[in-house]
């Protein structure tokens, strides 16, 4: 086999590269990269463990953005509380961009709606360098249901009960799960307290649950489950993500196939409200109150990285969609995710209190 | 997931061990068990660290590279943290925090050298057994283990709570307390099924819960520098000659042989939670622990230097690595950090766990298998190698002890979520293990309640739930009849009136 034949050929060197590539490398400063930046390393915070979506959006991001700034980038997990511990990390850093970090920024927005005591304001508690991405949020089925359109899910379901697994602290799968109901007409409940997403698609194997909402691309290509319906309005560069169907937009079943819909004037308002809500995506952002020219210089090297071939490459082999944005544009869709949030309230608190009997 | 026959199931053993050990295919489980042993002496850094920063490394690298280092990453950590678990008090990871219950106050009883052969070995021959059960038992792990779900993991969970009554020898009434305890600060943080908040004093660090490490060092770490220096105690064995240490490897390898059953059994427990997809080695150690403290009885001495207290956890840990690959690698359903890295590693060059890997490359699920089982023997036999030097340890005067241990004690609380709060944490719960210790308040059974609350808590809610919306039947899963059967025979064992008997 030629991966056992290639073993032979890269060998010891392939080992000692890696030995030594734990050692981080030393930043050296340069004066006409970032002057405004100091020479000290920058912190790198992600608010999930090792091996996540966010780690390896930040694992790869690290080497191009250590090159572009000439300086060290630490990647460390504060993981915890869906991420607001490093959040709040962030925001409370002293503005030097020395700690930069990843949010989930649809999650930021959605948290107030099942938990108010922990809020955060984007716009303001974050100096916002780009998007990495959005988050394409997928409803699925297990290939077990019999299920394999939304036609048929909304056929033997209306009326009727669909069980969804999730983790129950990703408010915004149970914001989507929870919306299904007044969409499509079927009662939807919860099983929440799964540890991942993982173990979401094993319940859904063993048919303890019928499906779920998932943002991971790699399930679609497991033959076990069946993607049914597309919440994003766009998908980030997967083509398998792409043919499935989507909410919104002239191509959407709103407008193709109204008839699946309880109320599809209301369902146009409430699709419109999704895709504007998970549009907010992952966030690349400082604390607030940067220097104009820091934030500038930090915005200006965040885009070089997203635009840099070899990370472009080495983010699409792991099946990590990119659709790289600029600050002027996530502050534009923040304002209207904002506005459209409130619509959601009833939604989440009916899920909840289902869910706490 | 099509079934495996036996005979293709022993084929593939044998083509991935030819492909281990094939030269240069040995030096990747080498290198990277020796990796793993240097990063586990800090407390708190595991393997799954190094596997995150080895990640973006691998990217050109070839499959067989990735499997034979990453076996090697997940494995070869385990044997290190038990030392520090052993010498200080210290646990170099979760899964090894069950050791110190008894291996610690083997080394305060000079026996170091005893308790760190015993725990080298147990380890090795643990993993030994786990390995051989799951070429034996890997078609039918393959078709029952995804059936193991939240019911099964709410029974387990629950026998090894009842196992807590076992361990608990002073009084039982304090025990039940200090148990007590353990389950309420394992509520503390968001409510896992309704995410309401739970005495988190309105703050976002406490929404997490309480760490395990931080707690684990606080509570016998700190608790116990905090004894050290109140008592003048001159070493940690109270020699300071190395020649007056009772306790020899030869004892600690022999006391395996003649407490095999309690190995066997603990293998057995590792082996069966391993396979269990999403329980980690912590459960598997301290429900080991748990059924060897209850199966001795009035026998045993256990948090007292009874080695079978060392021997049940190591075993269990080592036997549960092997079984653990499996519902990673068939279900894609890690059972820890490390595991979940290692399907990132996979994933990166097109690798995806399931069926198609289980049955037409059920070979390079063996090279990962037996690169974790060479790592574990060669940190194991490693670790025998260094028994003298490491107990010579226990004979270095507190003075110069104290200030490494707090270090150590300091970056595992730190390293753990990489939060100071999470140091302050950890000397808070040492003051509270110290005045535990100093008044007789059993501090394990405190310490099974916080690791297996959690556990029980969520599978008691996901079970309720599947079993009201009609999506599990509680009361036919013969897995349940079984657990529970076990639970029974636990409790009906007479074995509280007679400790009372003796204590009267």
């Amino acid at each position: 086999m030629r991966r056992r034949e290639a073993l032979g050929r890269i060998g010891r060197a392939a080992l000692a590269a890696g030995v030594l590539g734990v050692v981080p490398a030393r930043g050296h400063a340069r004066p006409d990269v970032c002057d405004a930046l100091g020479a000290a390393p920058i912190r790198w915070l992600v608010g999930w463990s090792p091996g996540g979506g966010y780690d390896t959006y930040s694992r790869l991001l690290e080497p191009v953005l250590e090159r572009e700034l000439e300086r060290e980038v630490v990647v460390e997990n504060a993981p915890g509380a869906a991420g607001l511990i490093a959040a709040r990390r962030i925001s409370g850093a002293r503005p030097d961009g020395h700690t930069l970090g990843i949010l989930n920024g649809t999650g930021l927005l959605i948290t107030p709606l099942s938990n108010p005591s922990f809020s955060f304001d984007i716009a303001s508690d974050f100096t916002i360098l780009a998007r990495i991405a959005r988050q394409d949020q997928v409803l699925f089925l297990g290939r077990g249901t019999g299920i394999a359109t939304i036609e048929e899910l909304v056929e033997r379901t209306r009326g009727g009960q669909l069980v969804l697994g999730g983790t129950g602290f990703g408010t915004v799968n149970l914001l989507l799960a929870a919306t299904l109901e007044d969409l499509f007409g079927m009662r939807v409940e919860q099983v929440l307290g799964f540890a991942g997403s993982s173990e979401v698609i094993h319940a859904v194997r063993q048919g303890w649950v019928d499906g779920g909402v998932i943002s991971e691309e790699g399930i679609f290509r497991d033959a076990t489950v069946v993607p049914l319906l597309r919440f994003s309005p766009q998908a980030a560069g997967d083509s398998e993500l792409s043919a499935i169907p989507r909410l919104e937009g002239s191509a959407g079943l709103i407008a193709t196939r109204p008839e699946l819909f309880v109320d599809p004037r209301r369902a146009r308002v409430d699709a419109e409200a999704l895709a504007s809500v998970t549009s907010v995506g992952r966030l690349l952002a400082g604390p607030p109150g940067l220097p104009s020219d820091l934030e500038a210089c930090l915005i200006g090297a965040v885009a070089r990285v997203l635009g840099d071939p070899g990370f472009v490459t080495a983010a699409g082999r792991l099946g990590r969609g990119l659709q790289p944005t600029s600050p002027e544009a996530v502050a534009r869709d923040l304002a209207s995710a904002i506005a459209a949030r409130p619509r959601f309230e009833a939604a989440i608190r009916r899920a909840l209190t289902r869910q706490r009997g | 997931m099509p079934g495996l026959d036996p005979g293709s199931v022993v084929s593939a053993a044998l083509d991935g061990l030819a492909l281990v050990l094939a030269w240069p295919n040995i030096l990747y489980p080498i290198a990277g068990t020796l990796l793993a042993m240097c990063v586990a002496v800090l407390p708190g850094i595991s393997g799954a660290t190094l596997m995150a920063i080895v990640i973006p490394l691998t990217f050109h690298w070839d499959t067989l590279q990735i499997l034979l280092l990453f076996g090697a990453l997940v494995g070869g950590a385990t044997f290190m943290g038990s030392t520090t678990a052993i010498l200080f008090n210290i646990p170099g990871t979760g899964p090894n925090a069950a050791t110190l219950l008894d291996g610690y106050p083997m080394a305060r009883q000079g026996r170091a050298r005893t308790a760190l052969a015993c725990s080298a070995l147990s380890s090795a021959l643990g993993s030994t057994v786990g390995v051989f059960l799951l070429i034996l038992l890997i078609p039918a792990v393959v078709v029952l283990g995804p059936r193991m779900g939240p019911p099964e993991y709410l029974m387990l969970s629950l026998w090894g709570l009842v196992c807590i009554v076992t361990v608990i020898r002073a009084s039982v009434v304090k025990g039940l307390v200090m148990a007590g305890f353990g389950l309420l600060i394992s509520l503390v943080g968001l409510d896992p099924m309704t995410a309401e908040t739970r005495y988190t004093l309105g703050t976002i660090y406490l929404q997490d819960g309480v760490g395990l490490i931080p707690v684990f060092v606080g509570v016998f770490a700190i608790a116990e520098i905090i004894d050290l220096l109140a008592t003048g105690r001159r070493t940690v064995s109270g020699e300071t000659d190395v020649a007056a240490l009772g306790g020899t490897t030869a004892e600690g390898v022999r006391a395996v042989f003649r407490h095999f059953g309690v190995f066997l059994r603990s293998s057995l427990i590792g082996t069966g939670i391993g396979v269990v997809p999403g329980v980690g080695g912590t459960v598997a150690g301290f429900v080991a622990y748990g059924e060897a403290a209850r199966v001795a009885g009035k026998d045993g001495r256990f948090g007292e230097g009874d080695i079978r207290g060392v021997i049940a956890p190591e075993a269990a840990n080592d036997a549960k690595d092997g079984g653990s690959l499996l519902p990673a690698l068939a279900f894609g359903v890690p059972a820890s950090a490390g595991t979940a890295l290692l399907l990132v590693a996979l994933q990166i060059h097109g690798v995806t766990p399931g069926g198609d890997l289980m049955t037409n490359d059920l070979d390079l699920v063996f090279v990962l298998i037996w690169s974790l089982f060479i790592s574990n023997w060669l940190s194991s036999l490693l670790g025998l190698s260094l028994v003298g030097p490491l107990a010579r340890l226990s004979v270095v005067r507190v003075s110069r002890l104290v200030p490494p241990i707090l270090a150590l004690s300091v970056i595992g609380a730190f390293a753990y979520r990489g939060r100071v709060t999470d140091v302050w944490l950890a000397f808070g719960f040492g003051a509270a293990g110290y005045a535990a210790r100093r008044y007789g308040w059993p501090r394990i059974p405190f310490i099974i309640a916080i690791v297996l609350g959690p556990l029980f808590e969520v599978n008691l809610g996901l079970s309720l739930r599947l079993h009201e919306l009609g999506r599990i039947d509680l009361w036919t899963r013969p897995s349940i009849l079984l657990v529970g059967v076990l639970i029974a025979l636990s409790v009906a064992v007479p074995r509280l009136p007679r400790r009372r008997g003796e204590r009267s």
